[in-house]
């Protein structure tokens, strides 16, 4: 069967002129949900390293140095599949429409965000991102049973300031153990 | 500015490598040339010889049989030229790529590592618009080499 739209296109482009002017215009056709640019949401990200997991050709890449986590996105090597946008929980990264991505240098070919890390209290090393923690304490709290709810939220205070090493050999000592509300 | 520099920056001709791939880059570069781009209105041309070419547009992982072409093509092409990559496999390989052992075997290497590359358009593939914005910065390169 003809295509009716192709049809009605080629008869309006005998009446008017179908080149745009790109370069020195507007683009073309922008459809709505065209994969560009990813971008981060610096506020939203929590810096829990979902989209470095899920990345099919690893253009994601995580460095941790100087008490911060630092998430790249590779553009020269990313795929625009929109994976990362579909796992991230807090919705921080989103594929825009933006497509003039073209550089003189290829290390300028990129998407960075800083998350700020939590220091041990007891071996001094970093061991996870803050935002992380808080919001994963937000939601145990508004999920779990409210008669339990004072002992873990004081237990918590001090569970999340030490690294996972750390929380087992002082378990005892600071007197928090998961097995106690069973 | 002389006549030569000017008619050089003013019209650059294009030579077009595909080097292996998909043929997802190869295509937005050919859709480029179709009415509703047109990219010969700003005086682009695509040409099948190297010798009179200005501009070299690469697309596609080089593959490890095309390395030596690729090679000849660079070097047949007169002083002052222009590399353009274009596509996620020609800037870093992309998919190909891997840690370690995890390369395909068949990967000549990204453009950069066989050629100097002057002006890079990620994308998988690239809007023929983004092309044509390449193109734009590597005109603007051009004339700072002429």
């Amino acid at each position: 069967m003809v295509n009716l739209r192709v049809l009605v296109e080629a008869f309006k482009s005998l009446a008017r002129c179908v080149t745009i002017k790109y370069p020195f215009g507007p683009p073309a056709y922008t459809p709505e949900g065209m994969r560009g640019k990813p971008e981060f949401d610096m506020e939203k990200c929590v810096g829990c390293g979902g989209c470095f997991n899920c990345c099919p050709p690893e253009a994601i890449t995580i460095m941790e140095e100087d008490g911060k986590r630092r998430i790249e996105i590779n553009l020269g090597k990313c795929l625009y599949c929109a994976t990362c946008q579909e796992v991230c929980p807090e919705d921080a990264i989103t594929l825009t429409s933006k497509f003039e991505l073209a550089v003189y240098d290829l290390s300028q070919a990129k998407e960075t965000v800083e998350v700020s890390q939590v220091k041990c209290e007891n071996c001094g090393c970093y061991f996870a991102p803050e935002p992380q923690i808080s919001k994963v304490r937000d939601r145990v709290l508004s999920k779990i049973n409210p008669v339990q709810k004072e002992t873990i939220e004081k237990d918590f205070q001090v569970y999340s300031k030490y690294c996972p090493t750390c929380r087992k050999q002082l378990s005892f000592k600071l007197n928090y153990h998961p097995r106690k509300y069973y | 500015m002389g006549l030569k520099a000017w008619s050089r920056v003013k019209s650059p001709w294009i030579m077009f490598a595909p080097c292996g791939g998909c043929n997802g880059c190869h295509i937005e570069i050919v859709a480029c040339l179709t009415p509703r781009y047109d990219v010969e209105r700003l005086g682009i041309k695509i040409t099948g010889s190297p010798r009179q070419a200005d501009i070299l547009v690469v697309a596609g992982h080089v593959s490890k049989q095309i390395t030596k072409a690729l090679k000849r093509i660079y070097e047949q092409i007169p002083d002052p030229k222009v590399v353009v990559a274009v596509g996620s496999c020609a800037l870093t390989g992309g998919v190909f790529y891997g840690e370690g052992d995890y390369v395909s075997y068949g990967l000549g290497g990204p453009v950069n590592k066989i050629i100097p590359v002057d002006v890079y358009v990620p994308g998988c593939p690239p809007k023929p618009e983004a092309i044509i914005h390449g193109i734009a910065l590597a005109i603007q390169k051009l004339k700072e080499k002429v």
